[in-house]
């Protein structure tokens, strides 16, 4: 019951109709932003934190591991998640090596946002059919 | 049905209760083991409860009848993967010292400036990293440890979380998590049954030589993961119809590699490639190329090579000086030669470290299933042997290797678990005579004899491998003593005057122990030009300036410290533990930290027993402080004259006093104050005769000439009951001391000479008037390098009798005045030097002073 429940879930949440947890994963990252700037607080980071990696673990799930099962394919994309995080970041690192940048809050939340933007457009449907398409 | 289902779910639930208890136990007696002091501490229920959450662990994993469900059994090896990472830290909290502080404090400059830490590099520092000066050094220095790095930063910015948490956590979390799925879905390539695959998955996971690597908080570490998730991949291209896909995801996870540590980036490179280079292999042979045989050796020569090639290379960017080396080779004993790494092992470590790459030996003569099965077994195998080929060319022929050799050895867990996985369940297959994957029907299956004691013999065997795996991690860890954890007080000191600057706002520079360093880092960030922590890696000056400051009781340190941030507030940092430490087992704490607590204001005292943390502070002056000084008489062509000295001074410990003389042929001074020392006359003058107890006589060039006559005195102790500043009188040979020798005079500064045999040595002695009380000894000299010197104190009213021993005394080229606290209930009748050469060369030992002052 519970594996149909998690199942659904992930369904749902890769299906992203109408992109409203495409919107809800840049909500999440506003948030962070705002908590950031404003209240720092550990419990509200915590849970716009989730909900961000929540929906983007998904997704990239769901790209990249379709033909895996929903747990291993959650983790997965958890993995690449935290995978892109660490590149989006070094990037920024070796950047401010050769240009005056700063890997400061907003171009934290520059990754965050590109990320949750990419994963989302990679995992709509129409891009993904064509992907496959491409492939076949 | 409903019996048999009702059964299974409290057979089930029974043991999910057992795991999770003893997990729990483990757990909390890990917590009561952790005290506030210094070193580790290991409750002795910790062991068993973690043994025997391991029992049941291994008999869930290898009996279907507990818990047939394959995701609960693998969440079940996740949470004692989670288990083993979660107890260790606990254990080590706050952190084992080294190397984890010091990227931690990178990371924490990254969170604090958004820059990193060589934006800040001090002036008196720039000149010791050219490497940053070209563009491509600097994208090399920045990119190494990035991934950990903007991990660290960034979860610790979105959580809202210190960075210190997600530091400690992070590493753990990430390879209890993600490891155990890279073991399970490389096994599941190499068509092994679902116990296999799980059994991959624990001993991935828990491999006893890649255990302390899990949990200490370095770059090294989290390219360990990725170089899991490179091999898993590299499997799945080689079996997948989406060869790209996987290809791609495979290269990534070594770039990830490569930006956390590029040890693990080049070694994912090279199983990478080796992948690549079985795949064209293999196609080449399918199509009947004759290359094919060509293909495969060179792609496995250049895998081999690719990380010695590097690290040699590597010096083009960063100033190492790895090289190939046959003298290395030569040097090495045949037993090193034949066994390298398990020559320096114990039985225990021999087992330990052994037994994975036997079985997965063994796993790798079974005979696979399918031929894709074949060919990932064929790819595990070649790593295997690309890794030992990697490590015997090291071990063997590079020197001086730029990382500690044994690191090589990490990575074969990641290769062999699943082979070795393979093994065991076939050994478990075969002595039970049980299927693969029996079926999930509960209770349909009766337990023989040979399944019973085949499950007693594995479930026994694994869990005391983890068990000891753990056990031996730990004291490898806690080896270093003193030094193995970040003391708690060192953290509260650095959070105190922390508070104090937030406070105050006004900057300062810290010269400490190297714990209260690591702790101090970690709080404000590496060259935090604001907070600054003098460090002891590398050329820093850390470790010489705190040994100066608790060997000679002075503030000079604080003073050079200072410069590198223009501070107005130095701390000296003193743990108990310490003194010992930097300055051998003679030093006692208490008498330092009364000494210094007469220069030093005490700011805080944290803490208790060894553990102990003395924090003082120091305002400093970075400009002089001068006045008018006492009035000495002094002849003048025969003429009585007073005339004033002046003094000038940074600290109280070093004053220098000079009296100005002009219009006189001949000058004769006496008088002055008995805790002045004679310094020097400049210029110099035509003629001088000096004793520099009682007086200097000299003659000018002309009566023109201006003559500065100068003393040094340290304020401190103005209190002298006896000196020698001359040298002149009283010292005669003694002892039954060989080296040949010379003991000369200029009247103010004694030069000593040995040389002979190696260790010879030379004693002179001086009767000294009855001196008692509270005394202290204050002697100013230097030494020529590698000169070992000794003082004692005698009593001769009655017998014979040493009353006080320096111990070895620690000097350098430049002059040093060393303070030692006299034994109060000695009389002092007699001194004695003792100068020794360590190796019979001609050594001297030059003295300006010997004062006895009164506390």
């Amino acid at each position: 019951m519970r594996n149909v429940t998690f199942k659904k879930i992930e369904e749902t949440i890769s299906a992203d109709e109408k992109g409203i947890f495409t919107l809800i994963s840049l909500a999440s990252a506003i948030g962070i932003c705002i908590n950031l700037a404003s209240v720092s607080s550990p419990y509200l980071g915590i849970i716009f934190s989730t909900i961000y990696f929540l929906i983007n673990n998904t997704f990239a799930g769901n790209i990249l591991f379709k033909d895996e099962n929903p747990g291993f394919r959650f983790i997965l994309g958890f993995f690449i998640m935290l995978m892109l995080i660490a590149v989006g970041g070094s990037a920024i690192i070796v950047a401010t090596a050769l240009v005056p940048i700063q890997f400061n809050v907003t171009t934290t939340i520059g990754v965050l946002v590109l990320l949750g933007i990419g994963t989302s457009f990679l995992n709509n449907r129409k891009i993904m059919a064509k992907l496959h398409k491409q492939k076949k | 049905m409903t019996t048999v289902g009702s059964k299974n779910r409290s057979i089930n639930l029974v043991f999910y209760i057992a795991f999770l208890t003893f997990a729990l136990a483990a757990t909390v007696m890990a917590i009561f083991s952790w005290k506030e002091d210094l070193y580790f501490n290991l409750n002795p229920f910790v062991l068993p409860a973690y043994f025997a959450a391991s029992v049941i662990m291994v008999l869930i994993l290898f009996r279907d009848d507990l818990i047939s469900n394959l995701g609960r059994k693998f969440a079940v090896v996740v949470g004692y993967s989670f288990l083993t990472r979660i107890v260790s830290i606990i254990l080590f909290y706050p952190g084992s010292s080294g190397d984890p502080w010091y990227h931690l404090a990178v990371s924490r400059t990254w969170y604090n400036t958004g820059m990193h830490y060589f934006s800040f590099l001090p002036a008196t520092l720039r000149e010791l990293t050219p490497e940053i000066q070209t563009a491509l050094g600097r994208i090399y220095i920045y990119q190494r440890a990035a991934a950990q790095q903007s991990l660290v930063v960034i979860l610790s910015r979105i959580l809202s979380i210190d960075v210190y948490w997600v530091h400690l956590c992070l590493l753990g979390m990430i390879w209890s998590l993600f490891i155990p799925v890279m073991a399970f879905k490389t096994s599941k390539t190499l068509g092994a049954s679902d116990r296999a695959s799980l059994l991959a998955a624990i001993l991935m996971a828990n491999a006893p030589i890649a255990l302390a690597w899990s949990f200490l908080e370095v770059p090294n570490s989290l390219g360990f993961v990725f170089f899991a998730a490179t091999v898993y991949f590299s499997a799945r291209m080689l079996t997948s119809e989406s060869e790209l896909k996987y290809g791609v995801l495979a290269f990534a996870c070594s770039v990830v590699a490569m930006l956390a540590h590029s040890l693990t980036g080049f070694v994912a490179i090279a199983v990478f490639l080796l992948a690549i280079t079985l795949r064209t292999y293999n196609k080449e042979k399918n199509k009947g190329e004759k290359r094919a045989f060509l293909t495969l050796p060179l792609g496995l020569a250049l895998s081999v090579m690719l990380l010695p090639l590097t690290t040699i290379g590597l010096q083009l960017l960063y100033p190492i000086k790895s090289s190939l080396s046959l003298t290395k080779f030569f040097d090495l004993g045949i037993y090193q030669i034949v066994l390298a790494n398990y020559s320096a092992y114990t039985f225990i470590q021999g087992i330990m470290y052994g037994i994975l790459s036997l079985l997965a030996l063994i796993g790798i003569l079974l005979k696979a299933k399918g031929s894709s099965e074949k060919y990932v077994k064929a790819f595990l195998a070649l790593a295997f042997g690309v890794l030992i080929a990697q490590y015997r060319i090291f071990f063997y022929f590079i020197d001086p290797p730029p990382f500690g050799v044994h690191r090589l050895l990490v990575f074969f867990p990641f290769v062999i678990a699943p082979i070795a996985a393979l093994a065991v369940d076939f050994f478990f297959k075969g002595f039970s005579n049980w299927s693969a994957n029996p079926s999930p029907r509960i209770g349909s299956h009766k337990l023989t004899f040979r399944e019973g004691l085949a499950i007693l013999l594995v479930t026994l065997s694994l869990s005391a491998f983890f068990a000891q795996g753990i056990l031996s991690t730990w004291e490898e860890i806690n080896k270093r003593g003193d030094i193995s954890i970040v003391s708690a007080y060192s953290m509260e000191a650095a959070k105190r005057i922390h508070e104090e600057y937030l406070r105050t706002g006004e900057k300062y520079v810290v010269v400490s122990d190297q714990l209260s360093e690591m702790a101090g880092i970690a709080l404000v960030g590496r060259y935090n030009l604001n907070e600054y922590y003098m460090l002891s890696i590398g050329q820093h000056q850390n470790r010489p300036l705190f040994e100066q400051a608790l060997s000679e009781i002075t503030l000079e340190p604080m003073f050079t410290a200072a410069k590198d941030n223009n501070a107005t507030i130095a701390y000296l940092v003193v743990s108990r533990w310490s003194v010992k430490w930097y300055l051998g087992q003679a030093a006692d704490y208490s008498t330092i930290v009364n000494e210094l607590g007469r220069q030093y204001e005490t700011f805080a005292i944290v803490g208790s027993d060894e553990g102990e943390v003395h924090v003082f502070r120091y305002r400093v002056a970075l400009t002089p402080t001068e006045g008018i000084g006492p009035t000495l008489r002094v002849l003048m062509d025969s003429q009585e004259s007073y005339i004033n000295a002046t003094y000038t001074y940074a600290t109280f410990d070093k004053v220098t006093y000079s009296l100005n003389l002009r219009s006189a042929s001949t000058y004769k001074i006496t008088d002055w104050p008995i805790f002045w020392s004679y310094e020097s006359i400049q210029p110099t003058p035509a003629d001088a005769s000096i004793d520099a107890n009682t007086w200097i006589n000299f003659t000018a060039t002309s009566t023109d000439m201006l003559y500065t006559v100068s003393w040094t005195a340290n304020q401190i102790y103005p209190n002298v009951v006896w000196k020698d500043d001359s040298f002149r009188e009283g010292w005669f040979k003694a002892g039954a001391g060989k080296a040949t020798y010379s003991f000369t005079t200029d009247g103010d500064i004694a030069n000593i000479s040995v040389q002979g045999a190696a260790r010879d040595y030379i004693i002179h002695d001086r009767q000294l008037p009855n001196l008692s009380g509270r005394l202290s000894l204050l002697v100013r000299l230097r030494f020529d390098q590698n000169t070992i010197s000794y003082i004692s104190l005698w009593e001769d009213a009655i017998g014979s009798e040493q009353v006080f021993f320096s111990g070895t005394i620690r000097a350098g080229e430049d002059y040093r005045t060393l303070i030692f606290v006299l034994p109060e209930d000695a009389t002092f009748t007699r001194i004695r030097l003792i100068v020794r050469t360590p190796d019979g060369s001609p050594k001297t030992e030059q003295l300006d002073y010997i004062m006895f002052v009164e506390a």
